[in-house]
């Protein structure tokens, strides 16, 4: 994504300044900053553009009132910009996905503050909700309790990979929601490192009384991802045809060059095979497998060997 | 510094004067404002005035044309600019605030046709809103955003239909509703050609989303995005259900708890320790996509067409195609 022109940026928080602090007469500098999300110096530069807005021609009565002397602010005149720009679609869309996935998890207040916000901005925007679904396995909450409490857990942990399930000591991370599944990146007492297990692949889980030590993770952080952390995937060089560009969407890539026709060549990381065995089978026939080479024939041997299933019951 | 004003300030007062301009003003008038500074040449204030129209446009300001006389005249409609008042609480604005430091909305690596930056979307509406309050949340959620849903999204609020290529045929779709579900968007809508209700997985359409004219759907009063996408996506799509019929290994059915169950699913234990899952079918793909998820540890036993369909599949991965 490429950086946004600084000027608009600059424009996007003027246009929302002027507004509040009409409304706000008298406020004070510090917080002014503090809450539109700048530095002082920032505030100072905002203010010396707005005591420069008026509409041409320009006559005394036009210009916007401003005084800024000492620690207080003052705006005045500002009837063309009294209310705020209307939100983009992407800035509402993001408002109410965000809320409506915040609702989506399991013990959130549908009645509380986020719940009245998203419904007055629905009502502002056009009446158009949407509907955010995060799925709810069944551990889910006792596993974001032990992550809270810091207690370690006894789980049967159902692999994909080996398709089979074992019993485990964990000190679990927050449950976060990424690709579709709720995960716990976690530290795993049996292989002794750090491990993500996918929530709903709990099959039973037991409080073991112990205790670990919390640490948050800094607020404002980005969730781990999911098939990387941990697991020190191979990357992997993947061509997907055309009608299977969701790979490059679905999953975290490193990179993603697209071809003539509208295929993408898809670099990605994995840790187990298994799991990349699968997404070329989604993919289907026009997905191959171009780095490392001892994987090149990962998918089709996987379909070799679904497909000697069902010869064996007559096919 | 040149002299004069700064493109800030112009594209400020540029902005002032077109929401203070009822009748409107052509480019003409706007260029010789002394005020706005731009360049004497008028090909160069031409440019420039285009320029920061673009601007003032990407921002979301809705400038309107009108054209008489054979002139264009511009201006900003403030019932159109203004944004009503929410009439949030502190605690409100703060509750969004943590809904969009918790919830990370992704493009996704490719980005997308119109892609916005979901992180920076989030912040600027917080800004309109009044600023923030309250300090940001642990992340909770990653959720894809591209611009294919923010056009499907402006679509939706502007009641306008919409066109896009999926599976390579162009739809037009009245936007009912989008809805998130196991991390993908879906569309339900009025397919126009089929006039019956669809759904579509948003990352599956092709290129660029067209928006057809504003104010021309109705959505049906009584449409509810969450139950028409209640979460069995094997239920998705066309025409009535099939039953299929699964053999599951044993040990493997927690392989089936990634997929929600259908309240018509049945599940038999067999004797030798397997499982048999009965499952309404409409979405083959989906259906496809669970089978694949139990690699060879499942066989469709029936109907033949499902099975042909996944074998079908799996020859043609396999090379094996006659």
């Amino acid at each position: 994504m490429s950086p946004r022109p600084v000027v608009e940026d600059e424009l996007r928080r003027v246009l929302a300044l002027v507004p509040w602090l009409v409304a706000h007469p008298g406020a004070r500098k510090d917080d002014v900053a503090e809450r539109f999300g700048i530095t002082r110096e920032q505030l100072e530069h905002d203010l010396a553009l707005i005591l420069m807005i008026g509409v041409p021609p320009y006559s005394p009565g036009d210009y916007i009132g401003l005084d800024d002397e000492g620690e207080t602010v003052e705006v005045w005149l500002a009837e063309y910009f009294r209310r705020p720009l209307r939100l983009t679609p992407a800035e509402a869309l993001t408002l109410l996905a965000a809320g409506r996935a915040l609702l989506a998890v399991p013990g959130s207040d549908p009645d509380g503050p986020l719940g009245r916000a998203v419904a007055k901005l629905q009502a502002a925007t056009g009446d158009a909700d949407v509907d955010v679904n995060l799925g709810g396995p069944r551990y889910l909450d006792a596993v974001r309790e032990a992550a809270a409490a810091g207690e370690t857990i006894e789980i049967e942990y159902w692999s994909a990979a080996r398709g089979e399930a074992n019993r485990r000591m964990i000190d679990p991370g927050p449950p976060f929601f990424a690709m579709g599944e709720w995960y716990s990146d976690a530290h795993c007492h049996h292989r002794g490192e750090a491990r993500m297990f996918r929530i709903d692949r709990i099959r039973d889980l037991r409080p073991t009384g112990r205790h670990f030590e919390v640490e948050p993770p800094p607020a404002g952080s980005r969730p781990p991802e999911p098939m990387a952390a941990g697991r020190g995937g191979v990357p992997v060089v993947v061509d997907v045809p055309a009608g299977a560009a969701w790979v490059a969407e679905t999953y975290p890539v490193d990179e993603v060059v697209e071809r003539p026709g509208g295929g993408r060549t898809v670099t990605l990381r994995v840790g187990e095979p298994a799991w990349l065995e699968r997404l070329l089978l989604r993919a289907g026939p026009g997905a191959s497998v171009q780095e490392p080479e001892s994987w090149r024939d990962l998918g089709p041997e996987a379909a070799r060997r679904i497909l000697e299933r069902y010869e064996e019951h007559g096919g | 510094m040149p002299p004069g004003p700064g493109r800030d300030e112009r594209l400020l007062n540029l902005l002032a004067c077109l929401l203070d301009s009822p009748a409107g003003r052509t480019m003409e008038e706007l260029v010789a404002f002394p005020e706005l500074g731009y360049p004497p040449r008028h090909e160069s204030a031409r440019r420039a005035f285009e320029r920061d129209k673009d601007s003032l446009r990407a921002m979301g300001v809705p400038i309107a044309v009108s054209t008489s006389d054979g002139e264009h005249r511009y201006r900003v409609d403030p019932g159109e600019y203004y944004l009503p008042d929410l009439d949030l609480t502190d605690d409100e604005r703060a509750a969004l605030w943590l809904a969009v430091t918790a919830v990370a909305l992704e493009s996704g690596p490719a980005g997308g046709p119109g892609g916005a930056d979901p992180r920076s979307a989030g912040t600027s509406a917080l800004m309109k809103l009044g600023g923030f309050a309250g300090g940001p949340a642990e992340p909770v959620a990653v959720l894809p955003l591209d611009g294919t849903v923010v056009a499907l999204f402006e679509a939706y609020q502007r009641r306008a239909p919409v066109s896009f290529r999926y599976r390579g045929e162009t739809r037009t779709v009245d936007p009912w509703g989008l809805s998130s579900r196991r991390g993908h968007w879906y569309l339900a809508g009025r397919d126009h050609a089929r006039d019956a209700r669809r759904t579509f997985r948003t990352d599956r359409i092709e290129g660029e989303v067209e928006i057809g004219t504003p104010g021309t759907v109705t959505v049906p009063a009584d449409f509810r995005a969450a139950e028409v996408l209640a979460d069995q996506p094997l239920r998705y799509g066309d025409g009535p259900p099939v039953t299929a019929r699964v053999r599951v290994d044993p040990g493997w059915e927690a392989a089936l708890s990634g997929f929600p169950r259908d309240p018509e699913a049945r599940f038999t234990r067999l004797d030798d320790g397997a499982l048999l899952a009965e499952m309404p079918v409409v979405n083959r793909d989906a259906f496809r996509s669970l089978m694949i998820e139990l690699l060879e540890h499942a066989v469709v036993l029936d109907p033949p067409e499902l099975r042909d369909d996944l074998v079908g599949w799996l020859r043609a991965v396999a090379g094996e195609e006659a």
